[in-house]
């Protein structure tokens, strides 16, 4: 176990020189339900910059919060315009035909994966109205990252042990992990039954002890970065991962190596991202 | 390291203003030992902190506020916080004779749970002790979940003078902060939990730095949190050493007649 700290390079305010960094769960403009100072491509490109993050692969929060539709054109266009540092998931709405969105979006450059909110959607993540979602991502291995909430009728851990009983071959994140530190031991368990769902760590209860309990569960290529920036800071979750007391490739796996190992596994897509993440930090 | 680096390590002296000694009931913090605090500040690279203690926040006030005192006394890097409740049922000593035993034990700061304890921030029962920390200029802390902004408002409202500290803000608030720190200019944020995308930033370029002070809410919130968030922040060095502990050993160190925050 490395119990180094980088606390003198934190306290130098240089930018992380170390391993790279990918963000597995970022997202992209406003958001009704309160105010976020700046929540645009450049801004997040600006705080990338001011950190040392490699890439992020985002959902745009119109989509997330209102239209699929128009949310994804916007992370479309920002993926585009950014695609060494960006790449997107495609916004899955239950009740915006699912099948059509993912036929649309399928063979773009910007997108690798599914973003799915059961809880603003009302719609449970074993509901029918996602099946085309699993069977996309069992037949062109790209991830499903969904949002998960111990306890909510929508997306509790019980739900995500059941699509990944059901769809054994699909890769999915596990946003959140459950979200509440006593859910943690539940998502670990999931983890456990099925080697392609990756717990990934963003949120307000997280903490380097439970980062290092899941590392040391279900083993680094299991446990993805993510910070759900712009929607909180992603200095949050980065503050929590460099402190934790994780060794040095432990840490490198779960900043960036763990994401880009799924992202690899899926068809296309996302290659300037993974060529800048594998070239370094210096990129 | 840089120039510029070790001229900002030396300089920069990160204080912890929302800290806690002490076992918890519902979150594995180990010990909670002076010796584990101590620890941990090396960890992250902070070099003191204002300690309440769990015994005071989650059991009996006095007691805990008696433990930290004996706890800290050895260890110059720790500083005690009380946890203080209204003087409605003789818990505590009367509020002016509480700050004064306070100010003769090193106590800088009083930290209330409205919430968790069972009173209002605001109102005649909390009155008399907001006052006397006020004429002696003993800022208070409070964790937003325990309260709500229109007590804050009150209760600064009222007490004009005082150094109110609001902690635990989260990132969906500051639609109602806004307003309030406009209005209300001794309103001061804890950076635990600031948590909203560039929020700091935000606060520190409408508000000043003045209005901010560094804490990372240990050990129950990890304190990565917190001090990357400051100290990889688009902020000048200057903001960073006035927020990182600047302003709050000025509020720790003197009385109200001599305290020029502002």
């Amino acid at each position: 176990m490395n119990s180094r700290a980088p606390a003198g390079a934190v306290l130098s305010r240089e930018p992380w020189q170390g391993t790279p960094i990918l963000d597995a769960h970022a997202h992209l403009g406003p958001y009704n339900r309160f105010f976020i100072a700046d929540p645009s491509g450049a801004a997040m490109l600006r705080v990338m910059d001011r950190c040392g993050v490699s890439g992020a692969i985002l959902s745009s929060m119109l989509g997330v919060e209102l239209d699929a539709d128009a949310g994804n054109e916007e992370t479309a266009a920002l993926c585009l315009a950014h695609p060494s540092r960006f790449a997107g998931y495609v916004v899955v709405n239950p009740w915006q035909d699912p099948a059509g969105q993912l036929e649309r979006w399928r063979d773009h450059p910007a997108f690798v994966g599914v973003k799915l909110h059961p809880d603003l959607h009302e719609y449970p993540l074993d509901g029918r109205r996602y099946r085309p979602v699993w069977e996309y991502a069992e037949v062109t291995g790209r991830p499903v990252l969904t949002h998960t909430w111990a306890g909510s009728q929508f997306d509790d851990l019980d739900h995500l042990d059941r699509v990944a009983t059901d769809h054994p071959r699909a890769r999915i994140l596990a946003g959140h992990a459950g979200v509440a530190p006593s859910s943690f031991g539940r998502a670990i368990d999931v983890a456990r039954r099925h080697p392609r769902v990756v717990l990934e760590l963003c949120g307000s209860h997280n903490h380097g002890r439970a980062i290092a309990e899941m590392v040391g569960a279900v083993g680094p290529g299991q446990v993805a970065f993510g910070s759900d920036f712009p929607f909180i800071d992603l200095r949050m979750s980065l503050g929590r991962m460099l402190f934790a007391e994780l060794a040095d490739e432990e840490r490198a796996a779960v900043l960036g190596g763990t994401m880009a190992s799924v992202l690899s596994a899926g068809h296309a897509g996302g290659t300037a991202l993974l060529d800048r993440f594998r070239r370094g930090p210096a990129h | 390291m840089t120039e510029h680096q070790r001229g900002m390590s030396e300089q920069l002296r990160l204080l912890d203003v929302a800290a806690s000694l002490g076992r918890h009931p519902a979150h594995e913090v180990g010990s909670g030992s002076p010796a584990a605090m101590i620890s941990t500040l090396d960890r992250y690279g902070i070099a003191e902190a204002v300690v309440a203690h769990t015994v005071a926040t989650h059991h009996e006030p006095a007691a805990g506020n008696a433990r930290v005192l004996a706890e800290v006394a050895d260890e110059p890097r720790l500083r005690p916080c009380w946890t203080v409740l209204p003087p409605t049922c003789g818990e505590l000593p009367g509020a002016a004779e509480l700050v004064t035993q306070a100010r003769a034990g090193g106590v800088g700061l009083f930290t209330v749970r409205p919430g968790s304890h069972g009173f209002d921030l605001a109102g005649p029962d909390t009155a008399p002790l907001l006052e006397a920390a006020a004429e002696h200029g003993m800022p208070i802390l409070v964790d937003a979940p325990e309260t709500d902004w229109a007590a804050v408002e009150d209760a600064a409202a009222a007490h004009p003078e005082l150094w109110l500290i609001v902690s635990e803000v989260g990132y969906r608030e500051l639609r109602r902060l806004c307003g309030l720190l406009e209005r209300r200019p001794r309103i001061l944020l804890c950076t635990a939990n600031l948590s909203g995308h560039l929020a700091l930033e935000f606060l520190v370029h409408r508000f000043g730095s003045h209005r901010l002070v560094f804490g990372t809410g240990q050990p129950v919130r990890d304190p990565g949190e917190a001090v990357l968030r400051l100290l990889w922040s688009e902020l000048d060095d200057a903001d960073v050493r006035a927020i990182g502990g600047d302003t709050m050993r000025g509020l720790l160190a003197t009385s109200r007649t001599t305290v020029e925050v502002a």
